[in-house]
């Protein structure tokens, strides 16, 4: 490849200028004329039926436009993931309920004129419930006199009755588990669990409708796909997506929690429909807390080893905390096993998974999507392996990854493929020699009687997309974009990918300018904050860590489009073949004769003038891979004996995202990741009170995350094993550099107290409690 | 509700108002004034994202009752640019690629210029603690710290030059 001028150099940020200056427009600072407030009247019961419901007082209320209930709801069920195909979802959700599953479901909705009219609203409904029994644990809820959480719901357009509050088992096996065991010279088994940890994205979710005179629905929200929004939001109401219009905003953060609709956007748009008004709906903090988080997971894990480090057989067993509504919950659970099967080598592998409703609230994609609930467990049992055969963490993870050539699941345990590049080594061997490994392991591990150091190493990856269809058409993938040129040789993107603020926008318009041969000051991101589905072509958005390489495959392939109709239309006017002429600098010249060049502002300005018509390129493209995105994590840090208290000492994180294309960008990837890694290592849980139902903790005083000051010093590194179906050798970043921390962190207090902890977070208590002081 | 009359400087402009009492200054700046480059993140003064500067000190704007800044001076994001160019905290934050999604951001600008006030050549645990009132859920911190370090130099070096 030769030298790039744009991939891999750091600019100003497409939208960082618009941000600085507080100019940037997110979906919460919307405002049009006649616009309503929505807010939503909740359950304050686990699981209750609305026996009585009456709206009267809160309409008379002066300013109140509307309030619905169920009975106003299309009797249709859907199911709010983007990025599973239709048919194949639990459907078990109403617009609002009629029967409440956790506390703060959906039982009315009103719009009035300002939200304190709204909110008065809603203390004016009358609810009458009938409470039932509540289940809060996926084991117990399994169990034949637990309560039913869902009697039927909808897959495709069969009825499906509920079992054991089930919501999907699955399981894969790889060669003959019972063999590999009776190979193995010794076995590990134990039991891990990971908690209910929140995205917290910066800006709570929003959504403002607007009912448009010829029937459609013009839609402005906070997402990660505006054509994912528009199916779910279609399939709920039970309009023609065609109606519908959603629009990209600037987005204040994600980390999956805007890859599904939430409840608020049908609810919303019905309240539009029904005032002929436009409505605007924001989330409060607290609100937020209870719409998505990752899915609690209690795994049993047996691996069977040979003397030498040799794995012989890998067993996980997942039971996954699926909540009121199914969501993303199948599929979670579903990459766990994708995820597990592609951590280590070993010629006998089986993943079982099982996921079951609880009266939990809504738990859906978070950044790992199901590789923090196994990267947990595999990475807390390798180091017991490699301390009990005497071998370096660091070796025994050299000796068994996937690697080079072996298969890798990268999206559940039906989706794999060969990996065509591996870092993994360099990030292993790069990441021990910064931190000082070899020397540090051998520290004196008591630093004062009451304070214990430790140093630990994990690792992890995550996918780049959702890959080919060979394996049938489960979750949707497709790229497809737009680059066009403008008369003055300035070229624009379209594209439907979302910014969620990290840089994707940055990163497409830097991959269109190198293939365009143009400097990066001349490629515009078209519409940032306003480009709708109507004008994009169909593109499912920014999840699976597939930005910058599917989204990426997909305006490089655009882009070389536009160049080659750019030469075909140089051609006509040069009267030549478009095979004689050069394309390059900016430039269109015929190879013989480099002197008689035309500028593509020319070409573009003349291709109107003589008929040509606009210089356009477009893509289509399934990728055809998915290729993992490995990462590493070394961390020191110190126990207080007497506090419980882990003081975080200094981080090393590196990444393999092949070609590096924004590296600012990555860094903050990778840094934001370890930042939230540390947090669900050690203070970031949900708490769920089992006699109310409530969450405990949904705010942002009694839900920690790090600060400034408890952050360590945090040294990146970057390994380019470039990947050959990529943009430029690109892979992706987004959400790997979460999935390994916390089991680094683990790691490091065994090393520093030998105490080995199971469960997530490792808190102060937890620490206490295994000393016996508490 | 009736509204009451509220006259603040905000950005450097006289506006007469009018509230309810149990607005908060977030909500008149938002709402009343559209100056949304101030954001909410909680509403609690848990976040960050909605500090503003009122006669020069850095302050949570979801804490304040509107009517508690009558006759105050107050600036925003919106209000930091002189001449249209960016303060050099703004500036620094462009140059060091500290803007990620961006709701922090105002808050954390803001934070840091009322600090910057105050301290001269802060080191870095200085910084930390200033902005330790200001959430990041995106970039772990790294970048908006360096920044704050190299707008204090620019800050200096333009004071010499003067």
């Amino acid at each position: 490849m030769s030298k790039l001028a744009v991939v891999g150099k750091d600019y100003q940020k497409t939208d960082a200028f618009d941000k600085i200056t507080g100019a940037a427009k997110f979906c919460s600072d919307m405002t049009v004329p006649r616009m309503l407030h929505a807010k939503v009247l909740r359950s304050p019961y686990p699981h209750a039926i609305v026996t009585k419901i009456d709206a009267s007082d809160a309409l008379k209320l002066p300013g109140v436009k509307a309030v619905l209930t169920h009975d106003d709801v299309p009797k249709i069920l859907y199911n709010r993931d983007y990025h599973t195909v239709w048919d194949t979802l639990e459907r078990d959700n109403y617009i609002l309920e009629k029967k409440a599953r956790y506390v703060g479901d959906k039982i009315a909705a009103v719009a009035a004129e300002d939200l304190d009219t709204a909110e008065e609203a809603l203390d004016l409904i009358d609810v009458r419930y009938q409470e039932l029994p509540a289940v809060y644990d996926p084991v117990e809820a399994m169990q034949a006199d637990a309560p039913k959480i869902h009697d039927e719901i909808m897959i495709g357009d069969r009825r499906v009755p509920v079992r054991n509050n089930v919501i999907r088992n699955t399981s894969l096996e790889v060669g003959d588990l019972e063999k590999g065991f009776s190979e193995a010279d010794m076995v590990f088994e134990d039991r891990y669990a990971t908690q209910r940890a929140q995205q917290v994205a910066s800006e709570p979710h929003s959504v403002l409708v607007i009912p448009e005179a010829n029937g459609r629905l013009t839609v402005w929200a906070g997402t990660q796909s505006i054509f994912g929004l528009r199916m779910k939001l279609a399939a709920a109401l039970g309009m023609p997506e065609s109606m519908i219009k959603c629009v990209r905003t600037h987005m204040g953060g994600s980390f999956g929690s805007y890859l599904d609709m939430n409840i608020y956007e049908p609810i919303t748009a019905l309240l539009a429909m029904k005032t002929r008004r436009p409505v605007k709906y924001v989330n409060t903090r607290e609100e937020e807390f209870i719409s998505t988080a990752r899915h609690p997971a209690v795994s049993y894990i047996k691996t069977g080893v040979k003397r030498d480090g040799t794995l012989t057989a890998r067993y996980l067993k997942t039971m996954m905390d699926g909540a009121a509504y199914a969501a993303h919950s199948a599929a979670a659970s579903y990459c766990v096993g994708g995820w597990f099967l592609s951590m280590y080598k070993a010629p006998n592998m089986k993943y079982e998974g099982c996921v079951v409703y609880t009266n939990t609230f809504p738990c859906g994609a978070f950044r790992g999507f199901g590789h923090p609930q196994q990267n947990f467990p595999v990475e807390s049992q390798m180091d017991m392996i490699a301390e009990e055969l005497g071998i370096d963490p660091v070796e025994i993870r050299l000796k068994n990854h996937v690697g080079l050539g072996d298969d890798f699941y990268y999206q559940g345990v039906a989706r794999h493929g060969p990996v065509c590049s591996c870092g993994v080594p360099e990030l292993l061997e790069k990441g021990a020699k910064l931190i000082g490994w070899q020397e540090k392991r051998l520290r004196k591990r008591e630093i004062s009687p009451t304070k214990r150091y430790g140093i630990g190493v994990a690792r992890g990856f995550h996918t780049s997309g959702a890959g080919d269809k060979r394996y049938g058409g489960d979750t949707y993938e497709y790229a497809s974009s737009i680059v066009k040129f403008n008369e003055d040789g300035a070229a624009n993107v379209i594209t439907a990918g979302a910014d969620t603020g990290c840089g994707e926008w940055q990163v497409w318009c830097q991959i269109a300018a190198e293939t365009l041969e143009i400097p990066f000051e001349k490629v515009i991101m078209s519409s940032m904050s306003g480009i709708t589905t109507d004008e994009a072509p169909h593109d499912l958005g920014t999840h699976a860590t597939r930005g910058t390489y599917a989204i990426g495959m997909g305006v490089k392939a655009a882009a070389e489009d536009a160049k080659k109709r750019i030469l075909e239309v140089a051609a006509g006017i040069l009267e030549g073949k478009a095979e004689d002429l050069e394309a390059k600098d900016g430039k269109v010249y015929p190879k013989k004769s480099p002197d008689r060049g035309l500028t593509y502002a020319e070409i573009a300005r003349e291709a109107i003038n003589l008929g040509y018509g606009p210089i356009i390129g477009t893509s289509a493209i399934r990728p055809s891979s998915a290729p993992p995105a490995f990462g590493v994590k070394f961390v020191e840090l110190e126990v207080d004996l007497d506090t419980g208290k882990v003081n975080l000492l200094n981080v090393v994180a590196g990444h393999d995202c092949g070609r590096v294309v924004y590296p600012a960008g990555a860094e903050c990837q990778l840094g934001g990741g370890v930042q939230q890694g540390l947090g669900f290592a050690l203070t970031e849980d949900l708490v769920i009170d089992e006699e109310t139902g409530a969450t405990v903790n949904g705010n942002l005083r009694d839900y920690k995350i790090l600060r400034t000051t408890d952050m360590p010093p945090v040294q990146l590194f970057f390994v380019e094993a470039l990947e050959p179906t990529g943009p430029f050798g690109a892979k992706g970043i987004g959400e790997a550099p979460i999935n390994d921390m916390a089991s680094a962190v683990a790691n490091a207090i065994y090393h520093a107290t030998g105490m080995r902890f199971k469960e997530l977070p490792i808190t102060p208590e937890r620490i206490l409690r295994a000393l016996g002081r508490i | 509700m009736d509204k009451i009359p509220l006259t603040v400087d905000v950005n450097g402009v006289k506006y007469d108002l009018k509230v309810k009492p149990h607005w908060t200054l977030l909500r008149a700046l938002r709402e009343e004034l559209q100056l949304t480059g101030t954001k909410e993140g909680c509403g609690k003064g848990e976040c960050g994202f909605c500090t503003v500067i009122i006669d020069g000190i850095a302050t949570m704007s979801c804490l304040t009752p509107a009517l508690r800044v009558q006759g105050k001076k107050i600036t925003t994001i919106e209000g930091l640019p002189r001449q249209g160019k960016p303060h050099p905290v703004q500036e620094a934050f462009l140059e060091e690629g500290a803007v990620n999604c961006g709701m922090c951001i105002p808050g954390m600008v803001m934070a840091a210029v009322a600090f910057l006030n105050k301290k001269a050549n802060p080191t870095e645990g200085e910084v930390r603690t200033a902005l330790s009132g200001n959430i990041c859920r995106c970039g772990g911190y790294a970048r908006p710290v360096k920044a704050v370090l190299i707008a204090s130099q620019k800050i200096m070096e333009a004071k010499t030059n003067e």
